[in-house]
């Protein structure tokens, strides 16, 4: 196991590296001057228009300033905002929280809705209940989270007023009001996981109900649910968890919308902010570490999955 | 040399197999439903100048933000434009930016994945990092990333969801070139003479066809969600344009007066998203052989 | 199965628990007691904070906390609290009161006179004399300051004649403008001991001083009780919290998680009904306009600005974009200003024929243009409005969203138009100086007028609301005859403030916030 573990760590370098040369280029694609910007735009007169090139090291070849920024961003020094000077690794460290809430809710609804219909479906594969989930589960997958989030919005926070629809109320300060705020935002973000999961699941679960051992445990006299329970789930839980594992990616990218629309000051917010406003180094510095955790929550998908699945651990 | 070695079969004509195949598929349901769906918004789309019964452009400022009615079957928005026709234009939009960057993606992953795949070792390892890393970055986040970088427009979006579709394309590619590359009957056509080119377009082309249409389908689906996205916060397609994204925006502006405007946006989306989906799960179904 | 979300479950719980405070609190202490001598009729509760919410990030404030850094005129907001400012430009009269200077005398063309009031310290207890002011004024001058230097781009040198008098010289004749100047950020004065840290640890004279301040959330205000007039100002503190325009400050202020805002005119339909919520309605001097390079074709021809100025209906705009809120545009100048010119009224009515016929007339062959236009909804409303009623003429407007006008349209040139709001100046004049007179920074065809020019220097070396009342009157006549831009809407200030929240809404132009001396929490 722990040649596994430490493989899988090592991997991950190389993985890093593209994922940093990535990100840092991305601020290639912008045409225009950032340095004119940030010397005042109107008054800036050529000179300094030169000396803030030369304070950012805009003038230094481009490898010379991918070292310069990947030294600093191990250290988690992102450098500072175009606009306000304040010290973008800071601010995502402050951020981060309230985006980790959104997500861990966003799981927790998907796993509270995805498996309970899951199972339901797959153990009644082509009756009602197991076509109604299926049609749940594809229009969950079909909807925009933002559209989804927009209707909760009208529904729980206009007509009737029983929701928080806005804001973040952090955890130290009050655990009831932290977890009322992220209600909706969750229900909105985790639809689609759910909805995957669910699907996953009914599928998986009727293939293997179907296999020859669960007929031989049924032979055997075991009832349904010790069946499902002992072997059936175990078995039609391994691709679900893949299918979560792809998924990580886009909750983290989903959250961007969803605290757009919410108004969660998160790690999403900034990262649109910044887009838009073309701040390089916050851009870099939240892709960054957006990605860093996509991997980071794959690399414990991996772990686990291998920990649970004694033959994945050769490959 | 003679052909005796190698049975000779006959093969269908390429229309009587498409024949079969649309009749396989119709044959379901949901599938069929989806289809039809679709064809029709294609339809829609390529008609909107000729049945939409208003421009899209064209502002009615006393007929702000109204709900259905006999003049406006889907209601007005904020500038009292007609909601059904700035439906129907902006499907045009959504289907075009959707159906563009899967095919820019395609045109890009199809070589890619196929050298990658056939001629492995260091290429394929560098090549397959660079997807590992892309895959990384959160879809969406990415695609903001670039098109805001680069400016909204058509055609960055479709730049910059077509870069967010290569990597699953690679893979899928590349997977099906090792599967084949495995096969016995390449070797059996190598043992004839045949060329490495040759064993490419007949086989593996043949095998990837079909994983791929799916893919494709499913992944139609989630360009238009991704442009949506981009619409909204900005960095899509830019107003007065109607993309269905662009109209959500604005809907959401309104939201407090007039929420109904947000209904038919974004069932547009979901219902052709999820005709999308039901497609490709049909059309995975009928090719595995049903 | 379990283990697997179990960790990750942990893992982000984990994260999730080691977060930072996020200052909640609501205003209110306890209920006061009669007051003396105060000017408000309701009594008020000295302690009351006032949640303000405004977008913090976007391109609204920048989070600069020094005049000298500043890099949006919107900072004023943020800012003002902190530092006050020299003088004080009367935001509905446009008249200059006394500030942080008492008086000031303008001396000869090139040279003026402050006196500063007595006995003001900053808020470490320095003293906000002579020399400060001096330092302040070089300081917000300085060849690196962002930009505030370009309007005190004219002096030359600033001395303390006496502990309370400041002399300012000027390299050019433009004594007239310097005292409206300085009632704005090149008048706020930051503290000599303070100048280095400024930007995060801002020290100035004014009313509020700095409690905390978390970027891109909340800066929070606490009353200066040694501010030289404390006695006046009825809030024991602000909390300027982040909300972002449209929906969600409708919704922050409908669930009262803030007191006050600004608000355009498309949300109101979203504000009325709500018992609670009062709207504050304060006549502009920003007007709503197109502004295009007068050098550049097409617009280096009359007869298509012409054309263009004929093609607008301006009071559907009004009605449309701003709910019939505010006043047409017509010229440069609003209507209560004391250098408006009636004539230029209807000069360019709607009249759609006269248009099409102009702009043939003009013998432009291809009657197209791409302009920026600002991302949010309503200069994007606007602008669709104005592109629909171009089209109906023959003039085809394509738009380029932009986050930055200044960077893009002004510096870049990206583009030859561009929606804009333009902010009145601390001095009038400049709303023809720098956008129609050679050598300006917004002049971006630097266009040249000789009658404009002639006319803009007369008003520079006088300060004198008489004798500069005609002559902006023929400079409006010269702007709108030539059709140099075009002009639509003076949409309103409005303010939209929850009933706790009492005293008088004085609210500055633009982006610029609320005079927050003059508001109050309402005792319970």
């Amino acid at each position: 196991m722990g040649r596994f573990v430490l493989r899988r760590l090592v991997g991950l370098v190389p993985l890093l590296l593209v994922l940093s040369v990535a990100v840092f280029l991305l601020v290639y694609l912008i045409p225009g001057d950032p340095a004119v910007t940030l010397a005042g735009g109107e008054a800036a007169t050529p000179e300094r228009v030169a000396e803030v090139r030369e304070q950012l090291g805009f003038d230094e070849p481009v490898v010379v300033q991918y070292g310069d920024w990947l030294a600093d961003a191990v250290r988690l020094d992102f450098g500072e905002s175009l606009y306000t000077g304040r010290a973008v690794g800071d601010e995502l460290r402050a951020r981060l929280p309230v985006t980790a809430s959104v997500v861990l809710g966003s799981v927790v609804f998907a796993l509270l809705v995805g498996i309970p219909l899951g199972v339901l479906g797959g153990m009644r594969p082509a009756s009602k209940t197991d076509s109604a989930v299926t049609a749940l589960a594809s229009l969950g997958i079909a909807m925009p989270s933002f559209w989804l989030a927009m209707i909760l919005i009208i529904v729980f926070g206009l007509e009737l007023d029983w929701l928080p629809v806005r804001g973040y109320v952090s955890f130290a300060e009050s655990p009831w009001e932290w977890f009322r705020h992220l209600i909706l935002p969750s229900i909105a973000l985790g639809t689609l996981m759910g909805a995957t999961l669910a699907r996953q699941l009914r599928g998986a679960l009727a293939d293997v109900l179907e296999a020859d051992y669960v007929r031989t445990a049924r032979a055997k006299g075991l009832g349904p649910v010790r069946v499902v329970g002992k072997h059936a789930f175990k078995n039609a839980a391994m691709p679900a968890v893949t299918i979560l594992g792809l998924q990580i990616a886009y909750l983290f990218g989903g959250t961007v919308i969803i605290e757009e629309i919410f108004a969660l000051p998160g790690v999403g917010t900034y990262l649109v902010n910044a887009i838009v406003g073309q701040d390089v180094p916050i851009i870099q510095g939240g892709i960054m570490m957006l990605a860093v955790f996509v991997v980071l929550a794959n690399l414990i998908v991996d772990l686990t999955y291998g920990f649970l699945n004694p033959k994945v651990r050769v490959s | 040399m003679t052909a005796a070695t190698i049975p000779t079969v006959v093969v269908p004509t390429l229309a009587g197999r498409f024949r079969a195949f649309l009749g396989r598929l119709f044959r379901r349901p949901a599938a069929a439903a989806a289809a039809t769906y679709l064809l029709l918004l294609v339809v829609v789309a390529l008609l909107a100048p000729w049945i939409a019964p208003h421009g899209p452009y064209e502002q009615d400022l006393n007929a702000i933000n109204q709900a259905p009615n006999a003049a406006h079957w889907l209601g007005t928005d904020d500038l009292g434009r007609d909601v059904l026709s700035r439906l129907m234009y902006g499907a045009r939009i959504s289907l075009a930016s959707s159906v563009l960057s899967v095919g820019a993606a395609l045109v890009v992953a199809l070589p890619v994945g196929l050298v990658s795949g056939y001629v492995g070792g260091r290429l394929d390892n560098v090549l397959m990092r660079i997807v590992d890393g892309l895959q990384s970055i959160p879809p969406l986040v990415l695609a903001l990333a670039i098109a805001g970088l680069l400016g909204p427009s058509l055609r960055n979006i479709v730049i910059a969801l077509a870069v967010i579709f290569i990597p699953a394309f690679v893979r899928l590619i590349r997977g099906q070139v090792l599967a084949v590359k495995e096969e016995t009957y390449v070797e059996a056509s190598r043992s004839v003479g045949a060329s490495s080119g040759y064993i490419v377009r007949k086989r593996v082309l043949h095998n990837i066809a079909s994983p791929l249409i799916v893919q494709a389908s499913i992944t139609l689906g989630f360009g238009l969600l991704a442009e949506a996205g981009l619409s909204f916060l900005g960095l899509g397609i830019q107003p007065p344009e109607p993309s269905w994204g662009v109209m959500l925006s604005r809907a959401y502006d309104y939201i407090f007066e007039a929420h109904w405007l947000v209904f038919p946006p974004g069932v547009a989306i979901m219902l052709t998203v999820l005709a999308f989906n039901l497609l490709g799960d049909g059309l995975r179904d009928t090719l595995r052989g049903g | 199965m379990y283990k697997r979300t179990l960790t990750v479950l942990l893992v982000l719980a984990a994260v999730a628990a080691a977060c930072g405070g996020d200052d909640d609190d609501d205003g209110g202490g306890a209920p006061a007691e009669g007051e003396d001598g105060s000017e408000q009729a309701a009594d008020f509760d000295p302690d009351g904070v006032l949640r303000y919410g405004v977008s913090l990030t976007g391109q609204g404030v920048s989070g600069q906390l020094a005049p000298f850094a500043s890099t949006s005129v919107c900072d004023v907001l943020v800012m003002a609290p902190i530092y006050d400012t020299l003088t004080h430009a009367n935001p509905v009269t446009g008249e200059l009161e006394p500030g942080l200077a008492e008086s000031w005398e303008i001396v000869d063309d090139q040279t003026v006179e402050l006196t500063l009031r007595q006995g003001v310290t900053f808020h470490d207890g320095s003293p906000f004399d002579a020399e400060a002011v001096m330092a302040g004024l070089e300081r917000n001058a300085a060849q690196d300051a962002a930009q505030t230097a370009a309007s005190l781009a004219v002096i030359e040198s600033v001395e303390a004649v006496d502990d309370t008098s400041v002399r300012i010289n000027l390299s050019t004749p433009a004594a007239g403008s310097i005292p409206a100047i300085l009632s704005g950020r090149e008048g706020m004065i930051v503290a000599p001991s303070a100048m280095e840290t400024a930007d995060t640890e801002p020290v100035g004279a004014g009313p509020f001083r700095l409690a905390e301040h978390q970027p891109g959330q909340q800066l929070t205000y606490e009353k200066n009780e040694d501010y030289w007039n404390a006695d006046e100002v009825h809030l024991g503190g602000i909390e300027v919290v982040e909300s972002e325009a449209g929906p969600p400050t409708t919704n922050a202020l409908l669930a009262g998680e803030i007191d006050m805002a600004q608000v355009s005119p498309d949300v109101l339909g979203g504000l009325e009904g709500d018992p609670n919520i009062e709207i504050a309605e304060q006549p502009a001097k920003s007007y709503y306009k197109l502004n295009w390079n007068l050098t550049q074709p097409p617009f280096d021809n009359l007869q298509f600005r012409q054309a263009i100025n004929h093609a607008i209906d301006r009071e559907a705009v009004l009605q449309a974009v701003f709910e019939g809120m505010g006043n047409v545009a017509w010229g440069p100048f609003p209507e209560d200003f004391y250098g408006y010119n009636p004539d230029v009224e209807g000069v360019f009515d709607y009249d759609p024929d006269e248009a099409r016929r102009l702009l043939e007339e003009s013998g432009v062959e291809d009657p197209s243009f791409t302009a920026f236009v600002p991302p949010t909804p309503l200069f994007i409303r606007f602008g669709e409005v104005i592109q629909a009623q171009l089209a109906e003429v023959g003039i085809n407007v394509e738009y380029v969203q932009s986050t930055d006008i200044v960077q893009d349209y002004f510096t870049d040139r990206g583009q030859p138009a561009t929606v804009i709001l333009w902010p009145p100046r601390p001095d009038p004049v400049d709303t023809l100086r720098v956008q129609f007179t050679p050598g300006n920074f917004n002049n971006v065809g630097d266009y040249s007028n000789e009658e404009l020019t002639g006319v803009v220097d007369q008003i520079l070396v006088t300060d004198d609301a008489g004798e500069r009342e005609p002559l902006f009157q023929e400079g409006s006549q010269i702007v709108v005859d030539e059709a140099l831009d075009l002009p639509v809407a003076y949409a309103p200030l409005l303010h939209a403030a929850r009933s706790n929240v009492g005293g008088e809404v004085v609210q500055n132009e633009n982006c610029q916030g609320v005079d927050f001396t003059k508001l109050q929490i309402n005792a319970e």
